[in-house]
């Protein structure tokens, strides 16, 4: 309609057209006598007639601006509500009956229903007694339902302007669909807060945690709690009716969320249950909430240990912590991808780079790029030139090997056993070794060779590397003779050493027979104290690998003990790169955390004890890192690598450099933190899942969804797919398929008990591992006795969006201000009543003559 | 008889009186005027004619009288309202069903055009003095109780088809319930009256389509699609898939009785956009379901050029996007013509403010990009404004900023703030731009799992498209505040906005948008529901008892027809002489 008058049957109009051409047609055929002034009256007053007759059956209807207003006064009297507050309801109306009434009002009081009520003084009754056949439901505040309800008190024609009264706290209905349709009828809400009831409550609010973990896994609830007044509370969950975490806590009046650790270890679909327990709560029924939560199988970590003595320390850890740890015979990793893939993360501890194929790298490197998790440990056996330097490995880490700042001046003494007992492939390969152990240094780097039987000689005295072709040279004449005395070289390899300004000395000693007592300990006790280090290479059977090892104690250097001389070179690579690359520290290393991680939260970290070691790494520019040295170097970094994370720890997991972490209270969590952090996130995107759907009625529907992805990721069809409900009684629903792999079906059940629900299907579907195939459908929880602060926010925004205002004064509300209302009248039956009135003087005129004819007077 | 408007006495005083005005004006004498005639033969023929004509004469003013009578009584009687006995007034609640089901053709329109005649119908027939409440079953429509006709009938006409449920509604006390429908009712109380509107419709209907990406490949998409024959007879089926008025699918299917095609089809080969299935069936009755949309996401590669003297996070995140196309440029060879979906400006602002979207990281200020002075803090970020779409799942618990400069820009939408200091704001849809006040070098940002999450979520909202919404008809939400409701061809749809949502009414399928803050979402109106058909509803071939009232003229518009012919007739006549 575009203006104040409309047609139901615009039809008609056309004949109006047609009025005048025919009355003036038949008026020029007349055989009457009458003056032509009075014929004209006459066809005038003809016409008019047959109008009007016209405009009554094409049914005009006048909209009609009206001031008048209707106002519905909608009272909040559910149970969260105060008396007072209902009572001063009750005043505010009155003082706007007062002030100015409206011209029609309504009172609605309603809760999870609505009543109309006679007078604003049953509202003043109900707000001291809200039981009885007067009452509404108070066990809810459905403010969808009220204002839908609402739509149907006015007065039809006026204005139409609701007040409500409420605290704003819905618990059930679709408010914002009353919305919607309240401002398509473009009704203005005004909304006046209400206060809760104060009785000194304390209740839980809300449960936060995961959807789904895993059997065993620790997992977080969030516990909400709303206090009126500080008291002592303790917070317990339960599974299956046993505690499994449990927290005392002070509140104040407020909100507080504790945050409580859980496990479960059954698997499938399981319920959380929070209980509060505070000694004179008065409303003990709001100190309970439930979450469910789907239980899925114990994650799976593959943990690769180099030495696999000490993996009990970390797999014991981690099987506390809920997690199935396997730990391969022979220290072997798959080289297939999907022998990997069954794993949720792979830990690689202390294992040489040598040890893993390039197969087994490239298969690694594929698994985290597809979401596995990788946490790669230190230890001697991952820095340097046989660590995974330019490996498909160190792509994948947060860190790279090289190491930014090589330690500077290096200072390193060699000392060969040339004893008759070295002759062959012993002796040379020992001066292969150190040819090799050349080439590592950097050319500023100073180095000697030592042989010694029972005296010591310099082969090569302490020169710059860059000297090393000569060196060698000097190396390949070295020829065995004479028994084994090894004091002299130590003491000569000290005094050459003494007279060195380098950041690093060291003494490499090479032997395979045994020697004389001498005071090896005060020698290199001494030299230790001066910062001149000693390791050790024991090669053969008769080497004294106790006096050998004891000499590395002794120097804080290692000891190595080989039968076969073939592995000597490398052990002299290796612990030339030690030295000489600063790749390993091997002190006391406090362990420093840069900044304040969500990971660590609640971990006793301000204890945690030094490493004695670790592995000189340099983090990635995107890396983050998580824990450093004093000197920021990484000890943890992470980072995400294709899908997957990774995590490297630069020291060892075990009791060589981590023996005080092992003592560590944290030590256990910290690893199944970073674990849980890293490892494979689980498939979420199928399964079966619940919704609940709110009608416009009022009524709440369950919708069912099962999605069937399968293990690979594909869309699995299914053969008669349907949902097993079972509550107090069971039924079975079709599922209908709405989508590729998705089925569905909505059913409407009690909101009053639990049920659990089960996917079923005719044949085999490989699904995801964890993926939940039955749920639980829990009863509503009685919201309406949470006592919460009034939702103003909710108030003013629904006021705003309609056009109404926020608490507003009582004197204006029956102001009709600019605003109009159409009211439709319908003009036929006065149309029809002034074409009666018009034809009776339509046909007087005709009847009598009103002028003389002049032409005949005048004759 | 009765009336409407009038009580019987009433109407007899005014006949009455109507009657004697006719009567007694009738009766008035013509006053003729004098003329000397000074002829005798002329008076003799005169006098001659006055005796013929005198039988005539009388039949004449007779007739005369009467049809003025008529006249007079049938506008009398008209203006009064009469109806048929038995049409009384009284408290009537009109439910007009309004579900899917009545969408179906029959003769004279779709079942709810016969149900809202029909509620006309019993409206103009009841009493002036009849009072009414309107509601419809999904709850749009619902009015006060004591409506007059005219109201009733005005709320009659704005029921629009909803997606109401069997579950009848709640009516007013003291009304008698009438239910205009095509299907049995849930809930209907004692004594409603029942007025069907099933008549038995031949229907193939479309009962499930949807387009979904393959999680494992996430660029296949595949399409369902179940069709039912819900007939007592065999059909042939055309199927047609394609964008709306592109056909690239197309094949005939027949389908037995009750019998069902079901199938997953490929989509990769179909353009991006709108999909839509199309079914046609001889003789089919139902057309709502004979339609329904997907939606294929663009799988062309967005063009994002990253303006950078080097930052191989932001450029290894950016392109691990399947879905672009990376190009880095040094700012020295940046040129405002570049070619490029997306620019990314890190740590350079041009002089001008770009015509492409952009992100800006760490930018400094210029005079398009107001900025603060870049503060060394280390700014507590917290992230506000989390209803946007650039912030969803972008959890900064862990975000440290060593230094960072505040946006200022004027109409931004803040994001992220240090102490209500803006550090992460966007722009408008007509000014599309995204800025983060610090640099990646100056935070940690980089490295923070939310980090490639937000660098999605941009890509997302500056290609300026969401997931589809698929709703059935009636009222529809689209949770997005403020959101502009257009259809596929671009016109304005009337919506409003509450509560953090928009709304707005579909009355069958179709294609809508949904526009906020940049972002548009595809709105896919499907009657597609294997529950809604109106061929043939479970345990009633009708909805029960009760006739449909007989669709005819109120008494009074027969009477003002009549009324106007005679009139016509009247003047006529009387010019001519024929009456007097």
């Amino acid at each position: 309609m575009a203006g104040p008058l409309s047609f139901d049957a615009a039809a008609w109009l056309w004949l109006l057209l047609g009025v005048v051409p025919f009355v003036v047609w038949a008026a020029r055929r007349t055989l009457t006598n009458f003056p032509p002034r009075q014929r004209v009256l006459q066809g005038g007053l003809r016409g008019a007639v047959l109008a009007l007759v016209i405009l009554a059956l094409a049914q005009p209807v006048w909209h009609r601006n009206d001031r008048r207003v209707s106002v519905v006064y909608l009272v909040d009297v559910s149970a969260s509500v105060s008396a007072a507050s209902v009572e001063r309801a009750a005043a505010w109306i009155a003082d706007a009956s007062r002030e100015r009434a409206p011209d029609h009002a309504a009172v609605l009081a309603f809760g999870a229903t609505t009543v109309v009520l006679p007078d604003v003084e049953a509202l003043g009754a109900l707000a001291r007694v809200r039981t009885g056949d007067a009452a509404p439901d108070v066990s809810d505040t459905n403010l969808g339902r009220a204002l839908d309800d609402a739509r149907a008190a006015f007065a039809p024609g006026h204005l139409r302007r609701v007040v409500l009264f409420s605290d704003g706290r819905g618990t059930a209905g679709d408010l914002a669909r009353a919305t919607a349709l309240l401002q398509a009828d473009g009704i203005e809400v005004h909304t006046v807060p209400l206060d809760v009831r104060e009785v000194g409550d304390v209740w839980i609010d809300g449960l936060t945690g995961p959807a789904r973990v895993s059997a065993g896994e620790p997992f977080t609830i969030d516990v909400a709690l709303h206090s009126q007044v500080a008291r002592s509370v303790v917070v317990e969950l339960r599974h299956r009716g046993e505690v499994v975490a449990l927290q005392p806590a002070r509140v104040e009046p407020g909100a507080r969320v504790l945050s409580l650790e859980a496990r479960v270890h059954q698997e499938g679909p399981s319920v959380i249950e929070a209980i509060l327990r505070a000694d004179g709560d008065p409303v003990p029924q709001n100190n309970t909430r439930r979450h469910v939560l789907s239980v899925g199988a114990r994650r799976q970590v593959l943990y690769v240990e180099g030495r696999p003595a000490s993996a009990h320390h970390l797999r014991t850890a981690l099987e506390v912590g809920g997690f199935d740890v396997t730990v391969p015979q022979g220290g072997r990793l798959p080289a297939d991808v999907d022998a990997l893939s069954a794993f949720d993360a792979v830990i690689v501890s202390d294992v040489e780079a040598q040890a893993l194929p390039a197969a087994t790298m490239a298969a690694l490197e594929a698994y985290v790029e597809g979401g596995g998790g990788l946490v790669l440990a230190g230890g001697e056996a991952v820095y340097g030139q046989n660590g995974y330097s330019d490996t498909p490995i160190e792509r994948v880490l947060p860190v790279s090997f090289d190491v930014k700042e090589p330690p500077g001046e290096v200072a390193l003494v060699i000392a060969l056993d040339r004893s008759w007992s070295m002759v062959g492939p012993t002796l040379e390969l020992a001066k292969e070794a150190s040819k090799a152990s050349l080439d590592v240094l950097e050319d500023n780097h100073l180095v000697g060779v030592l042989a010694f039987n029972f005296g010591a000689e310099w082969v090569s005295p302490l020169q710059p590397a860059a000297n090393r072709e000569r060196i060698k040279a000097q190396i390949s004449t070295i020829d065995p003779a004479g028994h084994t005395v090894i004091y002299p070289a130590l003491e000569e390899a000290y005094r050459a050493l003494q007279g060195v300004e380098a950041a690093v000395r060291h003494v490499i000693l090479l032997s395979d027979g045994r020697t004389y007592e001498d005071p090896y300990e005060e020698l290199i006790t001494r030299m230790a104290r001066d910062e001149i280090t000693v390791s050790t290479v024991a090669v053969g059977g008769d080497a004294d690998r106790e006096l050998m090892t004891n000499m590395s104690v002794w120097g804080k250097g290692r000891a190595y003990a080989f039968i076969d001389a073939r592995e000597v070179p490398q052990i002299f690579v290796t612990e030339t790169e030690r030295v000489a690359r600063g790749a390993l520290d091997e002190q006391p290393t406090p362990v420093r955390m840069p900044q304040q991680i969500a990971l660590f939260r609640d971990l006793p970290m301000p204890s945690v004890p030094a490493l004695l070691g670790y592995t000189r790494t340099t983090l990635r520019p995107s890396a983050e890192l998580l824990l450093a040295t004093p000197s920021d170097d990484p000890l943890l970094a992470r980072w995400q690598y294709g899908l997957g994370r990774a995590v490297f720890f630069a020291s060892d997991v075990k009791d060589r450099w981590g023996a005080e972490w092992l003592r560590w209270p944290g030590y256990r969590a910290f690893w199944t933190r970073v674990l849980r952090d890293v490892m494979r996130r689980p498939d979420t995107s199928g399964g079966l899942r619940v919704e609940r759907v709110a009608r416009h009625d009022g009524g709440l529907d369950t919708r069912f969804v099962l999605d069937a992805v399968d293990r690979a990721g594909r869309l699995a069809p299914l053969t008669r797919p349907r949902v097993e409900i079972v509550g107090q009684e069971t039924q079975t629903v079709a599922l209908a398929q709405t989508a590729p792999g998705r089925y569905e079906a909505t059913v409407t059940l009690a909101s009053d008990q639990d049920y659990i629900a089960g996917a079923r299907f005719d044949g085999r579907v490989q699904f995801a591992p964890g993926t939940p195939l039955a749920q639980f459908v829990l009863a509503r929880d009685l919201d309406e006795l949470r006592l919460g602060p009034p939702d103003r926010a909710l108030l003013e925004s629904l006021a705003r969006d309609t056009g109404g205002q926020f608490d507003p004064a009582p004197a204006g509300i029956a102001d009709p201000g600019e605003a109009r209302a159409l009211a439709p009248r319908p003009l036929w039956p006065w149309l029809l009543w002034a074409a009666l009135l018009l034809y009776l003087v339509d046909l007087l005129f005709r009847r009598i003559r009103v002028w003389e004819d002049t032409a005949l007077r005048a004759s | 008889m009765t009336f409407g408007l009038l009580s019987a006495g009433q109407m007899a005083l005014v006949a009455a009186l109507a009657g004697a005005a006719v009567v007694a004006i009738f009766f008035l004498k013509v006053r003729h005027p004098l003329v000397v005639v000074p002829s005798l033969v002329l008076w003799q023929r005169v006098l001659d004619e006055h005796r013929r004509d005198s039988l005539i004469e009388r039949l004449r003013r007779l007739l005369s009288l009467l049809l003025a009578l008529a006249i007079a009584w049938l506008l009398a009687v008209a203006a009064a309202e009469p109806r048929p006995d038995g049409a009384s007034g009284g408290r009537l609640a009109l439910i007009v069903d309004n579900g899917p089901t009545m969408h179906a053709l029959t003769g004279g329109g779709t079942r709810l055009d016969r149900a809202k005649a029909a509620a006309r119908t019993l409206i103009t027939q009841a009493g002036g003095d009849a009072r009414f409440q309107v509601v419809d079953t999904s709850g749009a429509v619902r009015t006060p109780p004591d409506l007059d006709r005219q109201q009733a009938v005005d709320a009659v006409d704005r029921i629009r088809p909803g997606a109401g449920d069997r579950r009848t509604p709640a009516t007013a006390e003291g009304y008698a319930p009438v239910i205009f429908t095509d299907a049995p009712q849930e809930g209907l109380p004692e004594g409603a009256r029942v007025v069907s509107l099933f008549e038995r419709v031949s229907n193939v209907g479309i009962t499930a389509f949807e387009v979904r990406a393959t999680p494992a490949r996430p660029s296949e998409h595949t399409a369902y699609l179940s069709i039912v024959n819900f007939d007592a007879e065999a059909r042939e089926v055309a199927i047609t898939i394609g964008a709306p008025g592109r056909t690239r699918v197309q094949r005939t299917v027949p389908l037995a009785a009750g019998a069902a095609f079901r199938q997953v089809l490929p989509m990769n080969e179909l353009d991006p956009g709108v999909v839509e299935a199309r079914i046609s069936t001889a003789g089919d009755r139902f057309p709502a379901d004979d339609v329904a949309f997907g939606w294929l996401p663009d799988p062309r590669p967005w063009r994002v050029a990253l303006i950078t003297t080097g930052q191989p996070a932001l450029a290894a995140v950016i392109g691990s996007d399947p879905g672009v196309v990376l190009e880095i440029v040094a700012p020295d060879d940046y040129r405002p013509a570049i070619d490029a979906d997306l620019l990314v400006f890190d740590r350079f602002v041009p002089e001008t403010a770009p015509e492409t979207p952009a992100l800006l990281i760490g930018p400094a200020p210029s005079a398009w990009l107001p900025l603060a002075e870049a503060t060394r803090t280390l700014p507590t970020v917290v992230a506000s404004g989390t209803e946007h779409p650039l912030m969803a799942a972008v959890a900064l618990d862990d975000l440290h900023v060593t230094r960072t400069a505040v946006i200022a820009a004027e109409g931004a939408v803040p994001l992220a703030a240090d102490a209500g200091h803006t550090v992460i704001a966007a722009g408008s849809a007509a000014a599309p731009w995204v800025a983060i006040g610090f640099a990646l070098d100056d935070s940690n940002f980089a490295t923070q799992p939310a980090f490639p999450i937000f660098i999605a979520n941009t890509l997302a909202w500056f290609r300026g498209e969401a997931d589809p919404i698929i709703a059935t008809p009636g009222l529809i939400e689209v949770p997005r505040a403020g959101a502009m409701i257009t259809t596929l061809d671009g016109q304005r749809v009337p919506s409003t906005s509450a509560l953090g949502a928009s709304r707005f009414t579909a009355d069958g399928p179709g294609v809508f948008f949904a526009t906020a803050r940049g972002v548009r979402v595809p709105v896919l109106v499907n009657l597609a529901q294997a529950g809604w058909t109106p061929a043939a509803p479970d345990g009633a071939a009708d909805a029960g008892a009760g006739e449909l009232p007989a669709t005819s003229r109120p008494w009074w518009t027969l009477m003002a027809m009549a009324v106007l012919l005679l009139l016509a007739v009247e003047w006529f006549t009387w010019q001519r002489r024929i009456t007097v």
